[in-house]
């Protein structure tokens, strides 16, 4: 057999001419980023000095790092951290914190007590509110819960932030993560000064942040760290951090060009969904077209399932869609920029093949209460709740999905239930045409 | 390189580009994709979750917080008095077909019936009184033993003559490479 030029080119085209279209969407995907560990130039400011002796010199210490064990003796950490502490910048203005605000619960007063407790209730709210578990783990006293993202980096659980972080730092972090580390998975929330604040008291506070054992300062370190600008310790440092390479996974600035990455993701305008998807991280849980993760819905063609004004107001309220998944995270979009992501998603992200909406003859109530028979006969309260009567809690309730789902969606889901979510436990009932928009008619009118 | 090979590389170049486009392709790749959900590679994991919100994941039934308004009840599967093949046509056709409630849907066109077969024989593990083998029949456990050490010594012959062979073929196709018969 001969195989000519020609026709070797027609056999890739098909696959080139595919390869182009999947590249076709600029969304940011924050799996991928040139440096996994974060950056060090300011670890100083970040986490209190005995816990990064520590850090240093047993690196799993910590529960999920992923840091290898590079056998430093004690003194070359007290030289890897003279460094670090001699290219630390001035911090950000802090905030003002109340006056209890650094007192343990032992020394304050009754009255001191009593707001602390008040603000650290205030935090909690907002934890769970930001869903902070998604990708965070701790160990409470209900045993270790969150971390449900396989974010492929270590380091998110924690176990003991309470004890490792410093205040001012943490607050600067939750306002503006991309300001101490651009390549961060953090979505920025759009929280208020108070709120974040409470947040931090919660964090620092609470036991579950505490798990960890928090080694203890003793006195000759004390005196070490006094001691630790000495330029022969940050000479020695320096090289110490060039010949173990730590530029590998860490931007530590004075080092950096020994490996030069593209550090500085091109930021999208802001007004635009792109910018969004960059700033709150979004394909961190959703994908489209094959990028990001798979934790949340996959939005490729999500303009062909949703209205456009549903999209807008669950983004800037999610509410609960299906009731025993985790919740989207309270963000804190404006509404302008809610209504920004919802006409990107309802127009650019659209599925040819799913019908527009319902033909009108089909919403005759002949078809409505077709449809009523086939929803009872298949069984579909099993999981779904509609109306009035009770239903299972597997799937979303199916009373006002009207409100949520275009009809046309309507009548191609229950057809191919597994397009959008391969592991959906919607069952395929191999159903026919007729039955299908049956369905859809009956689905498509109101329920209360 | 020589002719032979750059014919072969070619072949293979079309092969990886033509075979995404071909039905058995495609199904590879299905099945590749299927295989990154690694919950589903084990009739454990399908039970757990196509199964497990109604009927427990220790199978005893009731419906725990997901189904258990539902009347009547998810029932349990350890007390269950199907044997294998009504289980799996049960578990393919759904309860309406088995003459019960309409409330656990056909699975049939959704899983694959290897992996309805698997769930069937997981589900039957679970029974809480094992129907057979009758206790004390002693030939049960000597049918369980794969015979390893047979397999073993078996591949080891046959990588033997293997070898043997392509050397022998080696050696027949070294005649012609001399100088003197090509010339």
């Amino acid at each position: 057999m001969r195989i000519t030029g020609a026709s070797l080119i027609l056999f890739l085209l098909p696959g080139l001419a595919l390869q182009a279209a999947a590249q076709e969407a600029d969304l940011f995907n924050p799996y991928e980023r040139p440096r996994n560990g974060p950056p060090l130039t300011n670890v100083f400011r970040k986490v209190e000095l005995n816990w990064l002796f520590k850090k240093l010199q047993d690196p799993r210490h910590h529960v999920s790092a992923r840091m290898p064990q590079f056998a430093l003796t004690d003194d070359e950490v007290w030289d890897v951290m003279a460094y670090l502490e001699s290219i630390a910048t001035p911090a950000p203005v802090a905030p003002v914190w109340p006056s209890w605000s650094g007192k343990t619960e032992d020394e304050m007063t009754d009255e001191e007590w009593d707001a602390m407790f008040e603000v650290q209730e205030l935090g909690k709210v907002v934890w769970r509110q930001a869903r902070c578990t998604i990708c965070h783990s701790v160990t409470g006293p209900a045993g270790r819960i969150g971390g449900f993202v396989d974010l492929r980096v270590g380091g998110i659980d924690l176990d003991m932030a309470g004890t490792k972080l410093r205040r001012d730092w943490l607050y600067a972090w939750i306002q503006e993560p991309k300001a101490y580390f651009l390549n961060t998975l953090m979505p920025r929330y759009r929280l208020s000064g108070e709120d974040v604040k409470a947040l931090v008291e919660y964090i620092l506070r609470d036991d579950s942040f505490r798990t960890g054992t928090a080694p203890e300062p003793e006195p000759e370190t004390v005196e070490t760290w006094a001691a630790l600008d000495h330029p022969t310790r940050v000479a020695a440092g320096k090289k110490l951090i060039e010949t173990t390479r730590c530029v590998v996974c860490h931007v530590i600035s004075g080092i950096e060009e020994l490996l030069e990455l593209p550090n500085r993701e091109p930021v999208p305008s802001e007004g635009t969904f792109e910018y969004l998807a960059y700033d709150l991280r979004c394909l961190t849980c959703h994908s489209i077209e094959g990028r990001g993760g798979s934790y949340a819905p996959d939005l490729t063609t999500v303009g062909s399932r949703l209205h456009e004004e549903w999209i807008a107001g669950f983004l800037a309220a999610p509410d609960m869609v299906r009731p025993l998944s985790q919740q989207m995270p309270k963000f804190g979009l404006t509404s302008e920029e809610a209504r920004v992501a919802a006409s990107y998603l309802a127009e650019q992200r659209r599925d040819s093949t799913v019908p527009e909406a319902l033909p009108t003859e089909l919403l005759s109530t002949e078809w409505i209460e077709r449809g009523r028979e086939t929803f009872d006969v298949l069984g579909c309260v099993a999981c779904h709740s509609i109306g009035e009567g009770a239903g299972g809690l597997v799937g979303p309730d199916l009373t006002a999905l009207g409100e949520r789902m275009r009809t046309g969606y309507m009548r191609h889901h229950p057809k191919h239930p597994h397009s959008v979510n391969n592991y959906s436990q919607e069952p395929d009932f191999g159903l026919s045409n007729e039955d299908a928009d049956a369905l859809a008619a009956y689905l498509a009118t109101k329920h209360r | 390189m020589r002719p032979r090979e750059t014919r072969r590389g070619v072949i293979w170049l079309v092969l990886a580009a033509v075979l995404p486009l071909t039905a058995e392709g495609q199904d590879l790749i299905d099945r590749r994709q299927q295989a990154r959900g690694s919950f589903l590679a084990t009739p454990q994991g399908i039970y757990e979750h196509f199964c497990a919100h109604c009927h427990g994941d220790d199978a005893t039934g009731g419906g725990r917080l997901w189904a258990s308004e539902l009347a009547p009840e998810p029932s349990s599967l350890v007390d269950t008095s199907l044997d294998g093949s009504a289980l799996v046509s049960f578990i393919t056709a759904g309860s309406a077909a088995a003459g019960r409630s309409n409330l656990c849907p056909p699975w049939g066109h959704t899983l694959p019936s290897t992996d309805i077969n698997r769930l069937a024989r997981y589900i039957l593990s679970l029974r809480r009184a094992p129907a057979s083998p009758a206790p004390g029949s002693s030939d049960q456990p000597r049918t369980n033993r794969f015979p390893w050490l047979l397999v073993t010594v078996l591949a080891g012959e046959v990588g033997l003559i293997l070898r043997l062979r392509l050397r022998r073929k080696e050696t027949a196709n070294a005649i012609p490479e001399d100088p003197a018969v090509r010339g």
